[in-house]
């Protein structure tokens, strides 16, 4: 039976610039310093919350675009998603740029989906420079997904804050001083029957352990200097370290092993479990971690982002929620 | 790995609603907003021409008004936060679910969006409270018929 | 020391709850020092009210209770049974009895105002049109 989900790349596509942009909220992160662009209103200038969301794709990936010296006609796609219904705000930033556009989703994993499919592409040799990533926008995402804003539901403590980011980078052909993909694991639907909407971390924990055991069997005896998961939360770190452990496969990660959501806002409780959203896992990769990449502080990264695949239809159905893992071996010589 | 056990590693690490906790703030919120609308009924029964019984109607349209400023300016949902129950129980939380649910759907417009989407979390309220109303005046209705009890 | 005090003020508070008698305001406007008399025992030793007030004029009488918190359950039964017995106990006057805290507050403004028969037959008026709005 051949392995079909870990791959590696030969040509080491690199990723030759980010930008990453957020809202007001975000201020408060210890990643500020490395986001591109506070921005102060949630809307980003626009009178609704879903076309403030595509205007800030529209302005990150500009930004991206601008910082690796391009202009948006040599980009030979763009692929990209958010948690919209049918991705409205990245279609229509999409409209904006004017690039040839192929739409993803993977919840909260297309961060690292659309890194892996722009490999994959980069592969072939037909295109030159692809750009890839995510966002999300926090009160688009709850009218979606959760409440109105305003309502007073009592939020549990396993519950998520989705970021108001964006994270979007360029993938090209190898480039000597940037970090590279060097190989990817594409996630499989795991559904370990949980049902709580308002605990997401638990129902994604078992994806991230299933992409995660999978890539370290493929790649046997490598180290990594960190494990990042993109928006596990607080608790639902805490189960795949148990997971992990329990396991006994390379327990030495639980040491090194890092979540973007339960950074993010550091130890604020008024965001309970921490940051989730497409944004979340995007804005950190994107921007501190790629620039601590840069500065050589890292030589070799496991990063895995998660998305938990329902809809609130599903869930008033009685369905339960199936996630999936994306996982990205960046290393930097 | 199965569901069970997964299930029960989730239930060993991750962190429960404290109950006990949530219970008595969820008494003081319920107590002080059921406390200040006391207040407002006897304010209205002192200044107006109220009895005890006429003034639960301004007392509630109050109420709700008050609520409405506080879901607009962004405060109620921080009272929610702390109180559960006790602010989503008294006549605030039908006020709150209303508003908000308003608040949001303006983008749409009025018609298609706020007059459509206004009742999307109370709506429930009022379908299953005409309906158990009628329900309870049918057996009543049938119940003194038969001579059982009296109006 | 703490624990002493708190549980010392429950205990006083109960027992406040629990006894304690009502007090009785009555006014009449020919002052039949009889028919007061007859009024006061008939609720001086209930246990369910924390006061109650009478006024008497042109064989109208107009009565107002206040129910202790822990008898409201009941508060309608009471004020009926009262009726009932304020009925019996005056046949040939009109009898109206409200358990309204507004009709109270109503009726201790008159007993304290003592008015004279013109101003007293209209404020005992305008009280029971008061009792009977529905909305």
């Amino acid at each position: 039976m051949k392995n079909a989900r870990t791959y590696q790349f030969a040509t080491k596509p690199s990723i030759v610039s980010t930008a990453v942009s957020v809202g007001p909220l975000e201020k408060q992160s210890p990643f500020r310093p490395h986001f591109d662009h506070v921005y102060e209103d949630e809307r980003f200038g626009e009178d609704s919350n879903e076309k403030g969301h595509a205007t800030l794709i529209e302005d990150t990936c500009k930004l991206a675009i601008m910082k690796g010296g391009f202009q948006a006609t040599d980009i030979d796609l763009f692929l990209a998603g958010d948690l919209v219904n049918q991705m409205t705000p990245t279609n229509f930033a999409a409209r904006e740029l004017a690039t040839p556009f192929m739409g993803m989703f993977s919840a909260c994993a297309t961060s690292i989906s659309s890194l892996i499919t722009a490999s994959f592409f980069l592969e072939t040799n037909q295109m030159e420079r692809i750009l890839f990533g995510s966002a999300s926008q926090h009160n688009a995402v709850e009218r979606q997904f959760r409440y109105p804003i305003e309502y007073g539901a009592q939020k549990p403590p396993t519950g998520q804050w989705t970021v108001t980011g964006a994270g979007f980078g360029i993938l090209s052909q190898y480039q000597r001083d940037k970090p590279y993909v060097h190989s990817a694991t594409i996630g499989q639907v795991v559904d370990c029957e949980c049902k709580d909407p308002l605990d997401m971390g638990s129902a994604m924990a078992p994806a991230a352990f299933d992409t995660i055991q999978q890539h370290l069997s493929q790649n046997k005896g490598t180290s990594y200097d960190f494990v990042m998961t993109g928006d596990l939360g607080k608790n639902g770190s805490a189960i795949l370290q148990e997971l992990i452990r329990t396991s006994g496969v390379s327990s030495y990660l639980v040491d090194k092993y890092r979540d973007a959501g339960a950074e993010f806002y550091g130890n604020n409780e008024k965001f309970l479990s921490g940051g989730s959203g497409a944004g979340c896992s995007a804005s950190v990769y994107y921007g501190p971690i790629y620039a601590e990449l840069l500065k050589k502080q890292w030589k070799k990264i496991l990063l895995v982002a998660t998305g938990a695949l329902l809809s609130p239809l599903s869930f008033q159905q009685g369905e339960t929620i199936p996630c999936i893992a994306h996982a990205v071996e960046l290393t930097m010589e | 790995m199965d569901a069970k056990s997964f299930q029960q590693t989730v239930d060993k690490i991750a962190p429960k609603r404290p109950v006990l906790k949530n219970c008595l703030k969820a008494f003081l919120t319920g107590g002080i907003i059921c406390g200040i609308g006391q207040l407002i009924s006897f304010f209205y029964m002192y200044f107006f021409p109220f009895t005890e019984r006429t003034s639960s109607n301004p007392t509630v349209s109050t109420i709700i008004f008050i609520t409405m400023l506080l879901t607009g300016f962004g405060v109620y949902k921080k009272i929610g936060q702390f109180g559960g129950a006790g602010s989503a129980v008294p006549v605030t939380g039908f006020g709150n679910a209303m508003v908000s649910a308003a608040i949001e759907h303006k983008s749409e417009g009025f018609i298609l969006g706020v007059g459509s989407n206004i009742f999307k979390l109370a709506g429930s309220v009022i379908v299953y409270g005409v309906f158990s109303a009628f329900i309870v005046a049918l057996i009543k209705t049938i119940l003194v018929q038969m001579g059982v009890i009296n109006w | 020391m703490m624990k002493k005090l708190t549980t010392i003020s429950c205990v006083l508070l109960l027992l406040s709850a629990c006894s304690g008698k009502p007090q009785i305001q009555t006014y009449h406007a020919k002052d039949d020092k009889q028919e007061i008399e007859t009024f006061k025992n008939a609720f001086k030793d209930s246990e369910n009210l924390d006061e109650a007030s009478g006024v008497f004029f042109d064989h109208q009488l107009v009565v107002s209770l206040q129910v202790k918190p822990f008898s409201k359950l009941r508060k309608e039964k009471i004020t009926k049974s009262f009726e009932k017995e304020m009925k019996t106990l005056f046949p040939d006057h009109e009898v109206f009895v409200s358990s309204d805290l507004k009709i109270t507050w109503e009726l201790n403004k008159i007993i304290e105002k003592k008015p004279n028969e013109d101003e007293l037959k209209k404020d005992l008026d305008e009280i029971q049109s008061l009792a009977k709005e529905e909305t």
